[in-house]
């Protein structure tokens, strides 16, 4: 393993220096470093507007704009027009549903009696909350006349009605509001990271194979330093690409920070605790390098680079798994599906520091969770050492990995 | 040095590839290791530099295992290649160092051989800007980096140039003049039968002749002399051969006539000659070219 550091720093040289690579680095990092400008820019126009009065009585409008018919004597404009702030009413349905269809409106309303309304639409979208708001405005409407009926003050009723509870809450484990955003930026990034890294260190490794260099290759050095300085320099290659897209968004938010709003620096500030950067930085590490040994090792088993795509699939799938696993499990941090994805090594790399983030997690589970993660890394590694020498000459037909696998134990043991 | 090959088997899904290859190779001596494509060549050579291991036999070096990590060979395989997208002088580098060179020596090395390959213009840019047959000299500086111990070069020829082989061909006798142990591939006889000291040829996964290509060309050549008549074709000459002296069969290449003297002597036959008063302008002992040793041992081998 003595030339590991030469293979390393030759990788890591021809990966960094490639232009593609720099270029994406360059642009990513502008457009992060860029886009923590948005609100600082958004900020300077909306110091231009002029502030409008705004209605006289903006509490009771629950409606900004409608257009009616009104088919009932039982209701009156005026009514209407206590909660919907500009009202145009129309005398026919069919006046209504061309307006509709020239897009002067994008909804209108049939009122057939004081409780029951037809509402008309161009598109229906699919979450629309505009049938529901007039409904409201009928029912306000109903629920006054009723109470007038019945002498009692509205005003007063709805008074009563209007108690303010003040809560508070103490949290003796963790608040999932608040690590959340963070969380889920760091779980996207490494899906980036393994997922783009994964693929580029099983490219390189079957180009050695598709322009012959692996002959020299391994007849120079043992396959155990080639693949072990491979996987490492595309390992430090894709957090230096991603560290410098951090940083990059980081020294934005550090200039515009005075910017952004409170809440929003708060989530980003104080997301994280450092032990759950740790745990992240652990189950990271470890899990980025035992995708990219999985990875490295099925690039040597096709011969040509334009066959490591369908080769890398399997792999690529279960981690996307993986990932769903810990986005469903954001919204669930101590439901099964997160809880068993933090122990299995190929979604741990995900899913533990998820939950440890969001939720409450023994010692004992951390520990047995990185040791099995740990664990798996060391075998995978060992194993994607013996199917890269099996793969590297094998130029023939494509092997499984599962098959090359099984050659490989059943030639340990021969 | 002293290499050994001996009884080197190896299979295939089953087929067996190689049967019992045995051969020696020693220092100072140009070694051919030559066979039809498939004979088994590059498969022995594979085996001997570890890329795979053979189901039996040894590879010795003085008497001992050879272990390829531990004794400085540089080696040409047959299946050329290098990174086509770094640049040359930095891949040179990474592979002598790789073979065990510190940064400078193995700079230094590079830069003698892509300067000797006349390709020192060329040690910033890319591998693939060059012309096919300067890649291939950029892959034949590698196999010379480090001033190993042991050559061993597959087909090293193929793809040359005659100018770029007689380069070759150079460096390859300066490394036997310098004591080297040197063995080379090829299926191009007339290549290597002007500087090859020793010769394996390998059919089917079988050696069927090695030994020293000068005993071998004498051996192969005993009974028969070289005779060329002044102002003669081939065809006239044969005619004559047929008026005057009957008794000897002959046959002619593109040189002259080749004729069998199994009961006499040379002298005696060049007296005959004479005596029917023919103008010899060519005599010569019969020493047959590396590529009729080859075609006549594996045509028989087939037959």
């Amino acid at each position: 393993m003595h030339n590991v550091d030469k293979v390393f720093m030759f990788e890591l040289k021809s990966i960094l220096q490639k232009k593609s690579v720099l270029v994406t680095t360059i642009i990513i990092a502008s457009l992060f470093f860029i886009a923590t400008f948005i609100p600082m820019i958004i900020g300077f126009f909306d110091k231009e507007e002029p502030i409008s009065e705004g209605p006289q009585n903006p509490s009771m409008y629950l409606i900004g704009e409608a257009a009616i018919v009104l088919n009932t004597s039982e209701l009156s404009v005026e009514e209407l027009e206590l909660f919907i702030e500009q009202l145009d009413v129309f005398a026919t349905q069919s006046e209504l549903e061309n307006q509709i269809r020239n897009n002067r409106y994008s909804i209108g309303y049939i009122i057939d009696s004081p409780t029951s309304f037809t509402y008309v639409v161009n598109n229906q979208e699919l979450y629309s909350y505009s049938s529901s708001m007039f409904q409201s405005v009928l029912s306000q409407i109903q629920v006054n006349k009723n109470l007038i009926e019945q002498n009692l003050d509205p005003n007063q009723v709805h008074q009563a009605f209007n108690v303010q509870i003040h809560s508070e809450s103490i949290i003796l484990g963790k608040d999932a509001s608040n690590g959340f955003l963070m969380t889920y930026i760091l779980m996207f990034a490494v899906y980036m990271l393994v997922i783009m890294y994964g693929s580029f260190v099983s490219t390189s490794v079957a180009r050695e194979k598709d322009n012959r260099t692996m002959e020299l290759l391994i007849t120079s050095t043992k396959p155990a330093t080639l693949i072990v300085g491979k996987v490492f320099a595309n390992g430090v290659a894709g957090i230096v690409q991603f560290g410098s897209v951090i940083l990059a968004g980081l020294l934005g938010l550090l200039i515009n920070q005075n910017s952004f709003p409170e809440e929003l620096l708060q989530m980003l500030k104080g997301g994280m605790a450092w032990d759950s950067w740790a745990i992240f930085l652990i189950f990271t590490i470890s899990g980025y390098l035992l995708y990219l040994f999985i990875y490295a090792s099925l690039g040597s088993l096709v011969s040509k680079v334009e066959d490591v795509g369908a080769s890398v699939t399997p792999i690529t799938m279960l981690f996307i798994v993986a990932y769903l696993i810990a986005s469903i499990g954001m919204q669930m941090p101590n439901g099964l599906a997160l809880r068993i994805g933090s122990y299995v090594p190929f979604t741990a790399i995900l899913a533990m520091p998820i939950r440890y983030t969001l939720s409450t997690v023994g010692w004992y589970e951390l520990v047995i969770s990185m040791i099995l993660m740990i664990l798996a890394t060391l075998i995978f590694a060992y194993l994607s050492i013996r199917i890269y020498r099996l793969g590297s000459l094998n130029y023939g037909n494509k092997i499984g990995f599962i098959k090359a696998i099984k050659m490989v134990i059943k030639k340990e043991n021969a | 040095m002293k290499l050994e090959i001996r009884d080197v088997c190896k299979s295939f899904s089953s087929k067996q590839i190689l049967h019992n290859v045995s051969f020696t190779v020693s220092s100072g001596k140009a070694m051919g290791f030559l066979g039809r494509n498939g004979a088994g060549k590059t498969t022995t050579i594979r085996s001997l530099m570890n890329v795979f291991k053979q189901d039996s036999g040894e590879f010795l070096l003085d008497g001992q295992h050879l272990d390829v990590t531990k004794v400085k060979i540089g080696y040409l395989p047959e299946e050329r290649g290098m990174y086509s997208k770094e640049k040359i002088l930095d891949q040179l580098i990474y592979f002598a160092r790789l073979k065990g060179a510190k940064y400078k020596e193995a700079k230094e090395s590079a830069e003698y051989w892509l300067k000797r390959f006349e390709l020192d213009y060329a040690k910033h840019h890319k591998l693939e800007t060059l012309s096919k047959g300067n890649q291939q000299k950029v892959q034949i500086a590698q196999a010379l980096l480090n001033d190993p111990d042991v050559y061993i070069f597959d087909e090293p020829f193929s793809g040359l140039d005659p100018v770029n082989s007689q380069v070759l061909k150079d460096v390859i006798q300066e490394k036997i003049d310098q004591g080297k142990l040197v063995i080379f591939s090829s299926h191009q006889m007339s290549y290597v039968d002007e500087f090859c000291d020793e010769i394996a040829l390998i059919d089917k996964g079988r050696i069927i002749l090695s030994g020293s290509l000068k005993s071998i060309k004498e051996a192969m050549g005993e009974g028969k002399v070289r005779i060329k008549f002044k102002q003669m074709s081939n065809e006239d000459s044969i005619n004559w051969m047929k008026n005057h002296l009957p008794q000897f069969q002959c046959e002619s290449d593109r040189q002259s006539l080749i004729v069998s003297i199994i009961d006499t002597t040379s002298k005696e036959f060049l007296k005959l000659c004479a005596l029917k008063d023919a103008d010899v302008e060519y005599f010569a002992p019969y020493r047959p070219t590396l590529h009729d040793i080859f075609v006549k041992k594996v045509g028989e081998e087939n037959a």
